[in-house]
């Protein structure tokens, strides 16, 4: 390759790494900043790091300049629930699609692919569309503002993604195997949970934290059937605009707290992303 | 009752062996009655579809609403026809709609034609194996991990017209301080730089999946007869990269015209609703000002818009996989 063709690679590289990283690097730095330091003009690129945003944050600790005091804060409660809710939704998004998925890869039954397509066409439903009726019948059944209820909600979004990932990861499982085994005698759950199952483990394991990550990242679902219990952290987030609009500092920290289980997350399924993130549709 | 085994143990119990064996053998003949070859796939997606028609009920539910005047804080619901969708085109809730109709569409033009054409230069930098090349394609993922929410405040912090990064970096360049989420005319370009900062990643990665994916005896013969990168670009990569391109466009098509979260973070709907979606407007009709007939009523056409929309994408799609079959 030519010299200049490399020099030009290399920049076009960096830029895109600036355009990347700044915006959630600005935030970084601006979580360690002091409240006089955030609101400096021009802003401060170099200054003196202190945590404070971050323990009034986790721990509900604030400086007062002689010691520790103990100050009210949401945020770790938020994050349990946004990561209870996260584990459960991802359950029951396996519990109720692996079957189901296991269905439609391997039988032919009818209204199979009215029913693949029903579940695949709620990706383009508009979230509010749904959420008023289901906003009502949890106010009259008690579901509102309960960790299940944004469970049963969030399945929205997770069933057809988890349907449609391992409809694909099954179906190319060769059906041979699974005949071999039932030839040496298996039933039918013997075949699943001894050969299919250990087989589909990695794809198993890549679905499960993608759909953790589709969960935690889910916003408006989480906001209408919540009250302050179970409110997922996401929404709870929010409200660090309306009323906080002074302390960026705290807002950042609570901000990258939120990104931070998905980024994290996302490191271990580099392999399966491009999959998982487009339902299967292209192959990793 | 019969007195337990158990010598010198006055309790009685009242299950013992044979009445156990007999339930037993009972549950397995019912099991096999039930659970034959033919049912199996049925009790297997027996849950999803319940989970699915539990779904669909709420979403049927409204759209039925859509034909009534439901305003709780007036009365009960009362059918009027088709009046809500009259009202949208042509009525009192008119010039709300149409805005609404407006901004969406640009939001969605503008993201699908900016993330597509960056997300392949992005994929096309990528594709090569240079140093370090594994991290920085795990790098580039990262802003399409971050919940739009977080996205939006993250820009909000930078876009802060006094004490924002981007106003200062923007008086080094002689731009004038512009108040970019506060001002009603660039408020709109703001969010959507927003939504390419988050989502282009999404495109980028997908796209070089695709790219890896192609052939490679076409290129190695198109560089052997000397052909021009622009060239092989354009008629080589293009046409085979078209199918990856539609799931792309379908995803990015559904997602910038139902896109919520982070249109209401950044701007609430906008000065002087500058921002304001149909799904955002939606939001406010029904969750705020109680009129949720006209609510369901702006949902139901977006709906609509998005599922006759994807409908041609993926025939469009479909089509360009049997090209490729050639």
């Amino acid at each position: 390759m030519s010299r200049n063709k490399k020099i030009f690679y290399t920049i076009a590289i960096v830029i895109v790494m600036i355009w990347t990283c700044f915006p959630i690097g600005w935030m970084v730095l601006t979580s360690l900043k002091s409240p006089t330091d955030v609101y400096a003009y021009p802003p401060k690129i170099i200054f003196k790091p202190i945590l404070d945003n971050w323990l009034n944050v986790l721990l509900g600790q604030e400086w007062t300049g002689t010691a520790y005091i103990t100050v009210h804060t949401d945020i770790p409660r938020y994050f349990m629930n946004s990561f209870l809710i996260a584990c459960g939704a991802t359950l029951i998004a396996f519990l109720l699609g692996l079957p189901a998925a296991y269905s439609l890869a391997r039988y032919k039954f009818f209204g199979k692919e009215n029913f693949a397509f029903t579940l695949l066409s709620f990706r383009f439903a508009p979230g509010l569309i749904v959420i008023f009726g289901i906003y009502q019948l949890y106010q009259r059944t008690g579901l509102f503002d309960t960790h299940f209820g944004v469970m049963a909600v969030h399945q929205l979004l997770l069933l057809p993604f988890v349907v449609w990932m391992m409809r694909s990861y099954i179906a190319a499982i060769p059906i041979d195997i699974e005949r071999a085994a039932r030839v040496d005698g298996y039933s039918w759950l013997g075949v699943f949970t001894k050969v299919t199952l250990p087989l589909l483990k990695p794809a198993l394991a890549a679905s499960a934290v993608i759909a953790f990550i589709y969960s935690w990242n889910e916003f408006l679902l989480g906001y209408v059937v919540t009250g302050p219990n179970a409110r997922p952290m996401t929404p709870a987030l929010l409200g660090f605009i309306s009323y906080e609009r002074v302390l960026w500092g705290q807002m950042a920290a609570a901000a990258v707290l939120g990104m931070l289980p998905s980024i994290v997350l996302s490191l271990f399924v580099q392999r399966y992303v491009v999959a998982g993130l487009s339902f299967g549709a292209v192959k990793g | 009752m019969h007195k337990n085994k158990n010598n010198g143990h006055t309790e009685v119990s009242i299950f013992f062996p044979e009445t156990v064996a007999k339930i037993r053998s009972c549950l397995i003949r019912a099991k096999r009655r039930i659970v034959t070859r033919k049912t199996i796939p049925y009790l297997l997606y027996f849950p999803a579809f319940i989970a699915t028609v539990g779904i669909l009920y709420p979403f049927g539910r409204s759209v039925v609403l859509s034909f009534y005047e439901y305003n709780p804080t007036y009365g009960p619901a009362y059918f009027i026809g088709v009046q809500n969708y009259i009202d949208l085109f042509q009525g009192v809730t008119s010039p709300s709609f149409w805005l609404s109709l407006r901004v969406t569409l640009i939001y969605a033009f503008a993201n699908i034609s900016i993330q597509l054409i960056l997300g392949l230069g992005i994929a096309l930098l990528l594709v090569r194996t240079f140093a370090g090349y594994r991290i920085v394609r795990a790098v580039v993922l990262f802003p399409f991990m971050i919940p739009p929410i977080i996205e939006a405040m993250m820009w909000k912090l930078m876009y802060e017209p006094v004490t924002g990064i981007i106003n200062y970096i923007g008086s080094f360049l002689g731009i004038p301080r512009i108040g970019w989420l506060g001002d009603a005319a660039w408020a709109l370009p703001s969010v959507i730089v927003i939504d390419v900062h988050n989502f282009t990643p999404f495109v980028a990665i997908i796209l070089l999946a695709g790219l890896q994916s192609l052939p490679k005896r076409p290129f190695e013969a198109a560089q052997v007869d000397g052909a021009s990168s622009w060239f092989i670009l354009r008629n080589l990569t293009f046409p085979l990269l078209k199918p990856v391109l539609y799931v792309v466009l379908l995803f990015r098509f559904i997602e910038s015209l139902i896109m919520f979260d982070m249109i209401y973070a950044a701007t609430h709907g906008g000065p002087a609703n500058a921002t304001m979606s149909i799904h955002v407007n939606a939001y406010y009709h029904g969750m705020r000002w109680t009129m949720f007939g006209t609510s369901f009523a702006f949902l139901v056409i977006l709906w609509a818009m998005v599922f006759s929309g994807s409908f041609f994408i993926i025939r469009a799609w479909r089509k360009s996989l049997e090209a490729r079959m050639v």
